[in-house]
């Protein structure tokens, strides 16, 4: 019995769930790649700018979102901005500018300045955390695997009530 | 095993402790990000760059039909009123627009051309709106949501108050006559200051 089963549930390789997370990364960057080099539709431009840009009445609402008079009318003018020709940036920067509605028209913070830190933080946070695992996993490895002792080897047998220096049932003891 | 577990235990505790801080400085560094946006933003209530600035183009036809352009007004007092016809804010004050465009007429001391722009309204409500309320000056019509954009307005009432020069030098969100009056002084002190 013990033999089938071991049989039929081989071990999974090492490797596998990595490959497997390479491989998901991998087909995520491909499809993200290619969906960020088709250019977008007015439409869509128009909907992710209305996205970005704070209504100036409410709070915490995009003017996509918003139905206040205000919101309703740069919905319109972003409309015909898109439609003139102005490329994304010139419209956010119509917007952001001290005349009009400042610098925080922008709900996407800015990537210079003090708000760039919202974008720079979490990178360095990753990068740092990736450098100490690795740090660590190396350290782990080269300490070397410890074999165990007589004495966990009569714990273990204590536990499996079996006499001390025991093999393992259906195969031989390790070394 | 004790000896093992516990140097073990030393090379986990150091990377650890240097997760632990890394969290914590990158959690202190966002918390002062958010705090500094949440103080801009507050700030910002009463934000509005164009004083100080040129105000910018009030170009249209009025409800009357005749064009209108602030610009020939250069030389005199100007105030840019937005308004609606369903705003509460905008009728509550509009007595004291009537007041004041009635003591700073074309013989006054100091002359002062009330401008009113509609925002996201229609003729005829705004034809009787006056006829009911009073006051006898331009009021752009149509396509003014592109006006209002430009001037930063978030809702209206908002009044901007143009000088001779033709800079705005004080915005209302409801205006009192009294307060354009001591604005206008206050302005006027200023610029003949050396």
């Amino acid at each position: 019995m013990s033999a089938s089963r071991t049989s039929t549930s081989r071990p999974i390789p090492l490797w596998l769930p990595w490959a497997i997370m390479a491989a998901i990364v991998v087909v995520a960057l491909a499809v993200g790649s290619v969906g960020i080099n088709e250019p977008p539709t007015n439409a869509e431009r128009v909907q992710n700018l209305t996205r970005s840009i704070r209504c100036p009445q409410c709070a915490g609402q995009s003017v996509a979102e918003s139905d206040v008079s205000v919101s309703r009318e740069i919905r319109r003018d972003i409309a015909q901005r898109v439609e003139q020709g102005q490329t994304d940036e010139e419209i956010r920067a119509y917007y952001s500018s001290d005349t009009v509605y400042g610098p925080d028209a922008l709900l996407t913070p800015p990537a210079d300045g003090v708000g760039g830190l919202v974008w720079v933080l979490p990178v360095v946070a990753i990068a740092l955390a990736a450098v100490g695992l690795t740090l660590a996993f190396r350290r782990w490895a080269a300490s070397g695997r410890r074999d165990a002792t007589d004495e966990d080897r009569a714990l273990v047998a204590e536990a499996l009530d079996v006499p001390d220096g025991g093999t393992e049932p259906g195969g031989a003891g390790r070394p | 095993m004790t000896d093992g577990a516990d140097a073990s235990g030393a090379t986990l505790r150091r990377p650890v402790r240097l997760a632990a801080v890394v969290t914590g400085v990158v959690l202190v560094a966002l918390l002062g990000v958010l705090a500094w946006q949440v103080a801009a933003g507050e700030d910002d209530t009463v934000r509005n760059g164009l004083v100080g600035r040129a105000a910018p183009a009030v170009v249209g036809t009025s409800i009357t039909g005749e064009p209108v352009d602030i610009d020939r007004w250069r030389g005199d007092w100007v105030l840019v009123n937005f308004f609606a016809t369903w705003c509460v804010p905008c009728v509550r004050e509009h007595p004291e627009l009537v007041a004041f465009a009635a003591a700073h007429g074309p013989d006054a001391e100091v002359p002062v051309e009330v401008v009113s722009v509609a925002f996201d309204d229609d003729a005829a409500s705004i034809e009787e709106f006056f006829a009911t309320n009073g006051g006898d000056w331009p009021v752009l019509v149509g396509d003014t949501g592109p006006i209002a954009l430009d001037y930063g307005v978030r809702g209206v009432p908002e009044s901007f108050l143009i000088s001779p020069a033709g800079q705005v030098v004080a915005i209302f969100y409801g205006v009192t006559a009294a307060d354009l009056d001591a604005a206008i002084a206050t302005a006027t002190a200023g610029a003949a200051q050396p």
